[in-house]
């Protein structure tokens, strides 16, 4: 705080520790989708893709098209389960409910309250279809084992082919329910819109997705788009060239590191054209899409940038992202599960020699980078990876620095500070372990004020 | 009377995977369902659903050093977890009480955790000595539990 007692600064401290890259050196090449997947329980179906990737790429191979597929489809299912959980269970309930209620109403417990038992048997079941789709790709539900460099270790048989179709329709079913859920007790409420569009939640930064040939959101395959502020196109290159665009700054008081664009540079934590920091995830993706390729998400696309303009600035509408793309994920996977191709046999390429190689896929939290170099025996030699949490560290602290700001005012704390600072940096869906690279952990929410001569005069928490 | 034991643990985590050391040494010496994961929440409860029975074989941490490669064990009863602790995933309890508050009626009568306490968690492969110590003890505890049922 300044001497007025007002807020200077905010700081998100991830006390957590390092380590991963070095403990990657000197392993075979291809156990690290096996290795890299278990660096938390939350997303190991993004850093299994985005590992087998970047194996393809080191030992200089082309997936045959079913191959790359399968990996596609297993990866809809990722995606519909996480967001599903994210939604439903962690973030998107603050609204579903009501955000002025307290924490122990704004949970799933409260939703079921207002909306019904059958909710959550619903919910349920679509997350575990989502995991039932990785399962039977992957082999395994949580840590899949099917993608090997050149392609991947099984066939869809028939029987499995249709069993997938029969989930994902149920799931696209229940995607289009939950937006007009979304509809029915966010949307149509003029109070919550104007707290979306209220300036402690909005971030004018730069966008980053995967996007294909036409500019369209893909999760599994693509190049990496930038959008500007007015959402004109500022950079669009290969994973191959992220070092040329993306660096990383260290802060003393953070384990995790910043990654910034390189043409703007570090500015500090700002955001603005000046300022080199950027948002990935849902929003950031969609942000950075010029559409979306199947329709029924491509018209709830149309619809939220109609509501809240282009780009969406606003760190709430991450919720209402997520929703549109479970509906891309459902209906994009029904694609490629009636793709003729699909069950095909030809599912690996021969492998060529080891070098360097680079993969990138949109994990359900953002752009996720797997960079290696491989030596001429396939063993590791160097590892690096920008995880999407760090991407949008930057974001995250300013916006839980907005939200301090907004509530703290002359050295008084308004009614309501923890549940604006969990909202602002909940709607990131962070995942805090895999940023620093640790292990995943309970985890409470501690804000510490100080004043302007640095002497801590108050702790509000909740375990 | 179907029966469950669920090692969980994450194998590069060094103590995190004494809970899936544990099982590993009960298959085929106990009459129930084997089975390894590194998952919680949902994933950990889907495991459980159907069963009439399930342990639960986890590491679980202390910050008393003195208390490393001590077991304990403790049966879930009647839960309302209300707080979401974590902003990105979902303990195992939470589970079982939305599961539970949706009407979702596989859940095991019995559900016992069985605990190995320990200390350091960190990337690596290997379990440290102290904690090896415990794990005929683990070994012992959950098949008392099974065979006295």
């Amino acid at each position: 705080m300044d001497e007025k007692g007002n807020v200077r600064d905010a700081y998100l401290q991830i006390p957590e520790l390092r380590g991963f890259e070095k403990f990657c050196q000197g392993r075979r090449a291809e156990d690290m989708p096996q290795i890299t997947s278990r660096i938390c329980g939350v997303c190991p179906v993004a850093h299994h893709t985005a590992s087998v990737k970047a194996l393809d790429d080191a030992f200089g191979v082309d997936p045959p098209p079913t191959a790359k597929k399968l990996r596609e489809l297993a990866y809809c299912g990722y995606m519909i389960y996480d967001h599903i959980l994210h939604f439903y269970f962690l973030g998107g309930v603050d609204f579903l409910v009501s955000p002025d209620a307290p924490p122990s109403k704004r949970n799933i417990f409260g939703l079921i309250e207002k909306a019904g038992l059958n909710i959550g048997k619903e919910i349920i079941k679509h997350r575990a279809y989502g995991q039932k789709i990785v399962e039977i790709i992957g082999g395994k539900a949580t840590h899949p084992v099917h993608g090997i460099p050149g392609g991947v270790s099984k066939p869809l048989t028939e029987e499995e082919r249709k069993e997938i179709e029969k989930m994902l329709k149920s799931c696209l079913d229940f995607a289009r329910f939950s937006v007009d859920l979304f509809d029915k007790f966010v949307l149509k409420k003029e109070r919550y819109i104007d707290m979306i569009k209220s300036d402690p939640y909005s971030l004018k930064t730069y966008n980053m997705g995967l996007v294909d040939d036409k500019n369209r959101l893909n999760f599994y395959d693509g190049k990496i788009r930038v959008v500007d502020q007015e959402g004109k196109e500022v950079l669009k290159f290969d994973v191959r060239d992220y070092q040329k665009h993306i660096a990383e700054h260290v802060e003393e008081w953070s384990y995790v590191k910043f990654p910034y664009l390189k043409k703007m540079g570090w500015k500090g934590l700002k955001d603005g054209k000046d300022s080199g920091i950027y948002r990935v995830g849902p929003l950031g993706r969609l942000n950075a899409s010029d559409e979306l390729a199947t329709p029924i998400a491509n018209e709830e696309f149309k619809r939220m940038f109609k509501e809240l303009g282009k780009p969406v600035n606003s760190t709430l509408a991450y919720h209402w992202a997520r929703l549109i793309e479970i509906i891309y994920a459902a209906e994009r996977g029904l694609e490629l599960v009636n793709d003729s191709e699909i069950t095909s046999k030809n599912i690996r390429n021969p492998v060529g020699k080891p070098g360097e190689g680079f993969g990138a896929v949109e994990a359900a939290r953002g752009v996720l980078i797997h960079h290696y170099k491989v030596s001429e025996k396939g063993l590791i030699e160097r590892a690096n990876f920008i995880v999407a949490t760090t991407s949008n560290a930057g974001a995250i602290t300013m916006s839980v620095r907005k939200a301090a700001k907004a509530m703290i005012r002359n050295g008084k704390i308004k009614e309501g500070l923890l549940n604006m600072i969990e909202m602002a940096f909940r709607a990131y869906d962070p995942c805090l372990a895999c940023a620093s690279h640790s292990l995943p952990g309970g985890m409470l929410l501690e804000v510490d004020l100080y004043d302007a001569d640095g002497k801590l005069v108050k702790v509000v928490r909740r375990d | 009377m179907k029966q469950i034991v669920v090692g969980v643990g994450n194998p590069i985590l060094g103590d995190d995977a004494v809970g899936l050391e544990v099982v590993r040494r009960l298959k085929g010496k106990i009459n129930a369902e084997i089975k390894e994961t590194m998952t919680s929440g949902f994933g950990l409860l889907e495991e459980i659903l159907g069963y009439d029975k399930a342990m639960i074989v986890d590491a679980l941490v202390t910050n008393d050093k003195k208390e490393v490669g001590k077991v304990k064990k403790f049966i879930i009863k009647e839960l309302d977890s209300n707080s979401l602790k974590t902003p990105h995933a979902l303990s195992f309890l939470d589970a079982i009480g939305i599961a539970k508050r949706s009407g979702i009626k596989e859940i095991p009568k019995k559900i016992v955790v069985v605990g190995i306490l320990v200390n350091e968690i960190d990337f690596k492969e290997r379990i440290s000595e102290e904690v090896k110590k415990a794990i005929p003890r683990a070994v012992k505890v959950v098949e008392g539990e099974i065979n006295g049922f």
